[in-house]
């Protein structure tokens, strides 16, 4: 589960022969908080506060956490209206107090368009190892905690078309791999999902969108390893999400934008032996704030807040404690545009 | 067109290269052949060729067919009455070149049953004393064979016993009882090394010489030592319930440790063993496998819920578990 450098190289090179058109990169520093990095229930706040294992080697529920990040994007192909752009970025982050959260992430995009909002866009993100929490290994114990931690591959087609003068949607099909590290690997999931979204700009405002997602997950590991296998972890999930992002008549900022998504899963598991799966779902809800200055023509700020729930709905009321939480998260992220030209 | 042909061919690329694969852990994962029913709690299991003879607890005593693996017939079975028994079989030993078999009664004397007459099945009698936890039995001859009796209240008991072909009886000949610092609860025997558990006093090492056996050794371990599996004289692995299970090497060498401590937290009543697979009976946790590494090291390898397990056994490259659920047969796939 490595980053696939080969693309990576690609991107890089293609770049460099492409000449003609500049390469637009962006630095990021982004600082921030997390109040419940491992999504701990109001119960396992009481449980895991005196039991190390379970922190994985965290004194504190909550994080500071920083980010570092760079992007880049280049035409590389021109013609009339039409054009082939790629771009990507990378991203470091660490969370300051907890020792096994620090993770790389990446994506890849390739972008053929054809006129304003019309274009068709493949993208490849990759997120790597990227801790949750210590779990017990079913798999060889019945008490020893080992660390759990996931890499996602994520490829998805995303169709623009312009529908109005102001309106235009995309539409996405997508294929995401979600394999886990050892020793957690009966978790793996292959999640494919289709995605819809309608985006209209209002005058003197900004825009609204709204998207609606459905996908299912499939455990590729059902039955594969040991005991901790034979729980099917397979679901279905359907989500909404709507951004609001007023650009328009506001006072200081350049940008205030509020979003509400809200993602309902549902196991598939029906078996007697499975209460932590069989019958299970949840509500997953994230609020988020964001205000955006343009400090100078290449340097803007962004102040992030996000308010997440889970609410999980099981016929046994310990599910419903363990998989339920809340978290706040902030970000500040201070973003610096470039513009190497000279081809 | 070559713009675009290239496009096409870079998305191809990408598509292709996107996908990752999954990464694998270094289990065992088992392959359910059979399971047959065995009405009571199959509690133990002897395997002699295509034959299993099966402690069936409150069931009595059962045989069963195995030359078809994935099809197994019973050929025969003795109740409880038939046995002369009340409680229910916990234990069972076949010695195939004399066929003779042996019952134990949970905590009651063994049962002596003749299985050399054709035409019927002869239960000869009980012998050792009350209280025995498990037995072994040694074929001496085609007319004598030897019982060695973990016995809970008495300690080492062995029992010899001669056919007298004028009677047509077997005949208790010789015995003695050897006295253990513990109470004994399991046994083993290898060549002339014989090794009692004793609960949580740990193990106990007798030796075996022209006749005369003594006390050799005693180790004390973590849990209640329940029983134990001599691969040799010198190593052997003990199933110590809430202490896991050890193993042990008495002819140890400075490059390694003479004692691992493995499964903890697995409530192990039973190890078996074969070449370098191990498989633990550890009650309601199921059956859970290790690799014993050529370097003293042991691996996990998976716990496997297959229900309650007292024991297995391997044999022909197969794993018979013996569990409430009834006698199971397995592959292990590696």
């Amino acid at each position: 589960m490595i980053l696939r450098k080969p693309i990576l190289v690609s991107v890089i090179i293609l770049s460099w022969i492409f000449p003609g058109t500049p390469l637009e990169y962006a630095l990021q520093f982004t600082t921030g908080y997390d109040s419940n990095v491992m999504r701990f229930s109001a119960d396992e706040y009481l449980q895991a506060a005196p039991a190390s294992d379970v922190m994985g080697g965290a004194d504190t529920f909550d994080s500071f956490v920083y980010k570092l990040g760079l992007s880049g994007e280049k035409t590389l192909w021109n013609s009339r209206k039409k054009s082939f752009i790629v771009s990507g970025n990378i991203h470091w982050s660490d969370y300051r107090h907890h020792p096994q959260r620090k993770y790389g992430s990446g994506g890849f995009h390739m972008q053929f368009k054809w006129g304003s909002y019309k274009n068709i866009k493949y993208s490849l993100r990759h997120l790597d190892r990227f801790y949750l929490r210590h779990y017990i290994n079913r798999d060889i114990s019945n008490t020893f905690m080992q660390s759990c931690a996931f890499t996602d591959q994520n490829q998805s087609i995303t169709f623009t078309q312009r529908v109005g003068r102001r309106e235009w949607f995309n539409l996405s099909a997508g294929f995401l791999q979600r394999y886990y590290d050892r020793p957690f690997t009966e978790f793996d999931l292959d999640i494919t999902y289709i995605r819809g979204k309608i985006n209209k700009r209002f005058n003197n405002f900004g825009t609204v969108a709204f998207q609606f997602e459905r996908g299912i997950a499939e455990n590729i590991t059902f039955g594969k390893t040991a005991k901790a296998s034979e729980l099917d972890r397979s679901y279905k999930t359907m989500e909404w999400y709507m951004p609001i992002r007023i650009q328009k008549r506001i006072p200081f900022l350049n940008e205030v934008g509020i979003s509400a998504r809200a993602e309902t899963r549902i196991y598939v598991a029906e078996d007697p032996d499975d209460p932590l799966h069989s019958g299970r779902n949840h509500l997953d809800t994230k609020y988020d704030l964001w205000l955006k200055k343009i400090i100078t023509e290449t340097v803007n700020v962004t102040l992030t807040g996000r308010y997440r729930t889970r609410v999980t709905d099981s016929g046994y009321e310990w599910v419903e404690d363990l998989k339920s939480f809340q978290l706040l998260q902030m970000w500040c992220k201070i973003e610096w545009d470039l513009i190497y030209d000279r081809y | 067109m070559t713009g675009i042909r290239t496009i096409c061919v870079g998305v191809l690329a990408a598509l292709i290269m996107g996908c990752m694969e999954p990464v694998t852990e270094n289990l065992w994962t088992l392959n359910r052949i059979a399971q047959m029913e065995t009405e009571g709690y199959c509690r133990d299991i002897f395997i002699s060729g295509d034959s299993v003879f099966v402690a069936a607890g409150q069931a009595g005593v059962q045989l069963w067919d195995i030359s078809s693996i994935t099809t197994p017939m019973k050929v025969w079975e003795m109740t409880l009455s038939d046995l002369g028994a009340s409680k229910e079989i916990t234990q069972v030993e076949y010695e195939a070149s004399i066929r003779q078999l042996f019952a134990l009664e949970s905590n009651e004397r063994p049962i002596h049953i003749d299985l050399s007459q054709d035409d019927s099945v002869v239960v000869a009698g009980q012998f050792s004393s009350e209280q025995t936890k498990e037995f072994r039995v040694i074929t001496n001859s085609s007319s004598s064979f030897t019982v060695y009796a973990a016995d809970n209240d008495d300690g080492l008991k062995w029992s010899r016993f001669d056919y007298d072909p004028g009677f047509g009886l077997w005949f208790n000949s010789a015995g003695d009882e050897i006295p253990s610092h513990g109470n004994p609860n399991g046994i083993d025997i290898y060549e002339n090394e014989i090794i009692l558990t004793l609960d949580q006093l740990g193990i106990e090492a007798f030796h075996h010489d022209a006749g005369n056996i003594s006390s050799s050794y005693r180790i004390d371990l973590d849990g209640n030592a329940r029983s134990i599996t001599m691969i040799n004289g010198d190593e052997f692995y003990v199933a110590c319930e809430e202490g896991g299970a050890y193993r042990l090497n008495m002819g140890y060498s400075s490059q390694w440790s003479s004692e691992i401590q493995f499964a903890e937290d697995l409530y192990v009543t039973h190890v078996a063993n074969n070449q370098y697979q191990l498989a633990l009976s550890c009650s309601g946790n199921g059956l859970v496998l290790y690799e014993a590494g050529s370097d003293f090291s042991i691996y996990e390898k998976g716990i496997h819920d297959i229900g309650y397990v007292y024991h297995t056994e391997f044999s022909k490259g197969y794993l018979f578990a013996a569990t409430r659920e009834g006698l199971q047969i397995f592959e292990i796939v590696e």
